[in-house]
C-alpha cells in the first residue's frame, strides 16, 4: 500500500517535471523566435503565404461555424425567452454572445484543429525527415524560417477571421429572427444596440490575438519536437490540437476575469 | 504570391471595416445626419450607460455622449448627442428611466411643465437642461421588500399580542364601556331637573345683574353729569384752600406750643420763688413771716400755697384744661 502510494506520488512528480520541462522548451523556442525577428530577410517573404494558409484558407470553415452558431443562438434564445422576457433581447443575446464569446472561442477551437494540426504535422514531418536539421546545417535559423512566419500570420489573421465570423454569426441570427421567429429588423437591431459597447470588439480582438499566438506557437512547438516517424507526426498533431484547445479555454477564462 | 497578398489584404480590410462600421452603427452614429450636443445635470443617473438612447416623444433622436460627475461632486453632467434637425421643447428637461425590466436605461427629453411632480435638478447655467432620474426597479423592490418585512413584523407582533385572553379582556372592556354609558345616561336624566333649576337661578341672577347694570348706568350718568357741570372742579378748589388753611394752622400750633413751653418755665421759676418764701415763713425770717406770726393767717397762707402747688401740677399735666385753642 505504501509502495503504491509512493509510486503515485513519484508519477505525479515526474508528470509535473515533464510539464515544466515542456513549458521550458516552449519558452526556449519562443525566445529563438523573438530573436529571429531581426532576420527579416528570412521570414519577410513567407508571412503572406502563411497568412493565406492560416487565415484566408480558414475563413470558410470559420464562417460556416459562426453562421450556424448564430442561427442556433437565435432559435434557442427565442425558445428560452418566453412570457415576460421581451423578444428584442434575442438580438442582445446573439450580438453579445457572438462578439465576446462564441466568435473568438469557436473560431479559435476550429482553427486549432485545422491550423494547429496542420502546422504540427508539417513541421513534424520536416523534423522526422531531417529537413529542419538540414536548415540548421545550412546556417538557416529554423525558428525565423519556420516558426516566426506562422506565429505572426496566426496573430494577425485570427482576429480578422474572428471578426468576420462574429459578424456573419450576427447576420445569421438576424436572418433567423426575421424569417423564423416573426421578429422585425428594428426589434433585433434594438436588442443589438441595447447592450453593445465598443469595448466588446476590442475584447474579441485581444482574445483572438492570444488564441492565434497560442495555436500557431504550440503547433510549431509540437512539430519541432516530433520523434518516431509517421506515428510521431500523428502524435504531434494530436498533442498540438489538444494543448491548443486547452490553452484557448484557459485564456478565455483568464481574459474574462482580467478584462471584464 | 501576388494573389496571396490580395486575398490576405481583402480579409484583413474586410474584417476591420466590418468591426469599425458595425461598432459605429450599433452605437447610433449615422453619416447622413449632423448632431448637436446638449448637456443636462442630474443628482444621479442610476444605471444609465454611455451610449444609451435619447428619445423625444418615444422616437430615438440621439445617444448619451459622456457621463461625468461635477468637480464639486454635487451633480452628474450628461452629454446628449442628438440630431441637429430636431426642435426641443421650450421648457425641455431630461428624464432618465429604465426602458425595460432588464437593465437597459435610456434618457428621454420631456416638457418640464408636463411633469410638475418630478423634482428636476436645477442647473445654474441656463444652457444646461434640468434632469431627473427615476429610481430603478431594484430600489423600488428593495423598498417594497422592506415594507413587506415591516408588515410581517407587525403581523407577528399582533399575532403574539392578540391571544384568547386579550380577546376576552377586550370583550369585558367593551361591556364595561356599555355599562358606563348607561350610567352616564341615567346620571344625565337625574341632573336635568337640577340643571333646569340652575338655569332659572341663572335667569334670575341675570335679571338682577341687569337691574344693577341699569343702576350703575344711571350712577355713571350722574357722575358724568357732575363732572360735566364743574362741581368736581369746585370741590378740588375748596380742598386746595382747606389744605392751605391746615398748613397755616399747623404753623400757629407750633408757635403756640413754643409759647406754652416759655410759660411753663416762668411758672417753674415762680414756684421756686414761692418755695423760698415758704422756707422764710417757716423759719420766721422776713417781714412776711413776722406778719404771719399770727397762726391763723399762717394757716390760711399755708392753705393757699398748697392749693397753688396743686394748681400748678394740674396745669403741667393738663394744659388743655387751661389753654383753649380754636381753629375756626
Amino acid at each position: 500500500m505504501a509502495g503504491k502510494t509512493l509510486d503515485f506520488v513519484g508519477a505525479t512528480g515526474r508528470a509535473a517535471l515533464r510539464f515544466a520541462a515542456t513549458v521550458g522548451e516552449w519558452g526556449v523556442l519562443m525566445q529563438d523566435t523573438i530573436r529571429g525577428l531581426r532576420a527579416v530577410r528570412i521570414w519577410g517573404g513567407l508571412v503572406f503565404e502563411q497568412m493565406m494558409r492560416i487565415g484566408v484558407a480558414s475563413v470558410p470553415i470559420a464562417l460556416f461555424i459562426a453562421a450556424f452558431t448564430g442561427i442556433v443562438l437565435a432559435l434557442q434564445a427565442s425558445y428560452t425567452f418566453t412570457g415576460a422576457v421581451p423578444v428584442y433581447l434575442v438580438g442582445s443575446l446573439v450580438g453579445k454572445t457572438m462578439i465576446i464569446e462564441l466568435g473568438p472561442v469557436l473560431t479559435g477551437l476550429a482553427l486549432a484543429g485545422r491550423v494547429g494540426a496542420s502546422i504540427a504535422a508539417e513541421l513534424g514531418t520536416m523534423r522526422v525527415t531531417e529537413q529542419i536539421d538540414a536548415l540548421e546545417t545550412m546556417a538557416y535559423d529554423p525558428a525565423a524560417y519556420l516558426v516566426l512566419p506562422r506565429v505572426l500570420a496566426g496573430a494577425v489573421m485570427f482576429p480578422a477571421v474572428t471578426l468576420l465570423a462574429s459578424s456573419l454569426g450576427i447576420v445569421a441570427g438576424w436572418l433567423t429572427a426575421i424569417q423564423l421567429l416573426e421578429m422585425s429588423t428594428p426589434e433585433f437591431v434594438r436588442g443589438l444596440e441595447t447592450f453593445f459597447v465598443p469595448f466588446d470588439v476590442v475584447f474579441s480582438v485581444i482574445k483572438s490575438f492570444s488564441f492565434g499566438l497560442t495555436v500557431t506557437s504550440l503547433g510549431c512547438f509540437f512539430g519541432f519536437r516530433t520523434r518516431g516517424g509517421a506515428a510521431g507526426v500523428g502524435r504531434a498533431a494530436t498533442s498540438a490540437v489538444v494543448a491548443s484547445s486547452m490553452v484557448i479555454l484557459v485564456f478565455d477564462a483568464f481574459w474574462a476575469a482580467v478584462l471584464l | 504570391m501576388r494573389r496571396n497578398e490580395v486575398w490576405v489584404g481583402v480579409v484583413i480590410l474586410l474584417s476591420v471595416v466590418v468591426a469599425v462600421v458595425g461598432s459605429f452603427w450599433l452605437r447610433g452614429y449615422r453619416l447622413t445626419r449632423g448632431t448637436t450636443t446638449v448637456e443636462a445635470l442630474f443628482s444621479g443617473v442610476g444605471q444609465l450607460p454611455d451610449g444609451a438612447s435619447v428619445k423625444l416623444r418615444g422616437v430615438t433622436i440621439g445617444r448619451v455622449n459622456g457621463i461625468a460627475v461635477e468637480p464639486d461632486g454635487t451633480a452628474v453632467r450628461v452629454g446628449l448627442a442628438i440630431n441637429a434637425d430636431v426642435q426641443l421643447p421650450a421648457d425641455a428637461a431630461v428624464l432618465i428611466a429604465p426602458e425595460s425590466m432588464f437593465g437597459d436605461w435610456g434618457a428621454e427629453i420631456v416638457s418640464r411643465s408636463a411633469n410638475p411632480r418630478l423634482d428636476f435638478f436645477e442647473p445654474s447655467d441656463p444652457g444646461v437642461l434640468p434632469g431627473f432620474s427615476i429610481p430603478d426597479l431594484s430600489r423600488l423592490t428593495a423598498t417594497a421588500d422592506e415594507i413587506a418585512d415591516n408588515l410581517a413584523t407587525i403581523t407577528d407582533r399582533v399575532e403574539v399580542a392578540f391571544t384568547q385572553e386579550t380577546a376576552e379582556n377586550l370583550r369585558l372592556v367593551i361591556e364595561n364601556v356599555g355599562r358606563v354609558s348607561e350610567q352616564v345616561a341615567e346620571l344625565a336624566d337625574a341632573q336635568i331637573g337640577a340643571v333646569e333649576e340652575l338655569v332659572d337661578n341663572v335667569r334670575t341672577s341675570t335679571r338682577e345683574v341687569e337691574a344693577a347694570a341699569a343702576l350703575a348706568t344711571r350712577t355713571l350718568g350722574e357722575v358724568e353729569r357732575l363732572l360735566s357741570g364743574g362741581v368736581v372742579d369746585s370741590i378740588v378748589g375748596d380742598t386746595r384752600v382747606t389744605a392751605a388753611e391746615f398748613r397755616r394752622l399747623a404753623t400757629d400750633l407750633r408757635e403756640t406750643t413754643t409759647g406754652l413751653s416759655t410759660t411753663l418755665q416762668y411758672a417753674d421759676s415762680t414756684l421756686v420763688r414761692f418755695e423760698r418764701i415758704g422756707r422764710e415763713l417757716e423759719t420766721g425770717e422776713g417781714t412776711l413771716a413776722h406778719l404771719l406770726a399770727d397762726s391763723t393767717v399762717a394757716v390760711q397762707t399755708q392753705s393757699v400755697l398748697t392749693q397753688l402747688t396743686l394748681l400748678l401740677e394740674d396745669f403741667r399735666e393738663n394744659p388743655g384744661r387751661y389753654v383753649r385753642l380754636s381753629i375756626f
